[in-house]
């Protein structure tokens, strides 16, 4: 199998999850402009899929019209999978004075 | 009691979509525009968000549109189509009589849904937009339309309509019998009135086997005669039969109810073969035997269609508690 692919966006979502969970609307708004919202649920669901995020339905009060929120949170693989990522950078950095 | 924003949105585009878009990217989306309209602090402050809200979600489906898994179907149908429209031009080329002109025009209409569904889509919904979207590209693309005839903008509209109007029952009813469709009384009606055609189409079949027609011709008039056999039966023979099932159990019995209905498929048919009453008086008084042979297929037809149909679960339980 091969191994899941971090692409910036979704490492702009991981580090924004990091903080806590949230919704996807907030994501958007958090990210100063880097996310869009016709996007955004598309890369939420697509890392959902691969495992580096899971989410649940926000409970509905009583009386509460309309369809409750999904808030998302970061999984331990999406930890994982974001220093790894920061490994791959450090490493892969030019030295001082190279 | 005030619809949230996005709730018709929704409704209208989930049947359409896969499970697993709707859940991932549709709901979240129309959750969230909902909270955004109520909580905004302005009535321009709301509208502005609903819109931007319905903008996003039909970005997001149109980005979640995988492209790999549509090509296939939209490759099927665009051959179905070529296929449609070979098949129709070179009847009119040939002049050949109405009947096989229809059916050229029929076979992708029919074919589409069962090709569709071997290619993997199940829902009886896309099945249904699959076939009709062969049926009027085929039209268009025949020179349905005015397209190579060049006939004004208002009676193109009515070819427009009326082509809707005569291809959309028999794309619905194809993607019924072919689909993953809920089976209900929808569904086996449906099937039951394609069963009692195929039967009487078999039948017309045998019956020109004394004529000396060549097979093939016999076999290319086959989507005609069951069409045309299904939109007799459906008109005449089915609501009778809907309302006998209610009181007859026996899948035999309900035959013979659909036997002693079928005189009126008869007349219709004889209507519809010799154009006018007083000419099927005419065939009824001076070629008696022929006109015998010639109901055989309704007959049959009408024997299939009742057997097929089951009983309603009124009539059931009311069977078995007796």
């Amino acid at each position: 199998m091969a191994p899941p692919t971090l692409p910036a966006r979704e490492r702009l979502v991981l580090e924004l999850l990091l903080d806590g969970p949230d919704f996807g609307l907030n994501l958007v708004a958090r990210s100063d402009g880097a996310l869009k919202r016709g996007t955004v649920y598309v890369t939420l669901g697509r890392m959902e899929r691969k495992g580096f995020i899971t989410s649940e339905q926000e409970p509905q009060l009583p009386g509460a019209i309309g369809l409750p929120r999904r808030i998302y949170r970061v999984t331990p693989l999406g930890k994982r999978a974001l220093r790894a990522w920061a490994t791959l950078v450090r490493a892969l950095a030019p030295e001082h004075g190279t | 009691m005030t619809r949230p924003p996005g709730t018709r949105l929704g409704r209208l585009v989930r049947p359409w979509l896969p499970a697993t878009v709707s859940v991932d990217v549709l709901d979240p989306a129309i959750a969230d525009l909902q909270y955004e309209a109520e909580h905004a602090r302005t009535t321009t402050e709301r509208r502005q968000a609903i819109l931007r809200g319905h903008v996003a979600i039909v970005r997001a489906l149109v980005l979640s549109v995988e492209p790999g898994r549509a090509i296939r179907p939209a490759v099927a149908l665009f051959a179905l189509c070529g296929m449609g429209t070979l098949l129709v031009t070179t009847a009119r080329g040939a002049h050949v009589e109405g009947r096989l002109l229809s059916s050229a025009l029929l076979t992708p209409v029919m074919v589409a849904p069962a090709v569709l569904r071997l290619l993997g889509t199940m829902s009886s919904r896309r099945l249904f937009a699959g076939s009709l979207l062969v049926a009027m590209l085929t039209t268009v693309l025949t020179g349905g339309f005015g397209v190579n005839a060049g006939g004004g903008f208002w009676t193109d509209l009515r070819h427009f309509v009326v082509a809707l109007i005569l291809f959309t029952p028999m794309a619905a009813a194809v993607a019924i019998v072919v689909g993953r469709h809920q089976d209900g009384l929808s569904k086996r009606a449906v099937t039951a009135v394609f069963f009692g055609s195929g039967v009487a189409t078999m039948a017309v079949l045998l019956a020109r086997w004394p004529q000396g027609e060549p097979l093939s011709i016999r076999l290319a008039m086959t989507p005609f005669f069951v069409a045309l056999f299904a939109v007799l039966f459906t008109l005449t023979l089915l609501p009778s039969l809907l309302v006998a099932r209610i009181f007859v159990v026996r899948p035999g019995a309900l035959a013979i109810v659909a036997l002693a209905c079928s005189p009126v498929t008869l007349i219709a048919g004889a209507y519809i073969d010799h154009g006018t009453v007083a000419a099927c008086l005419y065939a009824l008084r001076h070629t008696p035997l022929s006109v015998a042979a010639w109901s055989v297929p309704f007959l049959a037809g009408a024997l299939a269609v009742g057997w097929r149909l089951p009983p309603s679960h009124t009539s059931q339980s009311r069977y078995y508690r007796s």
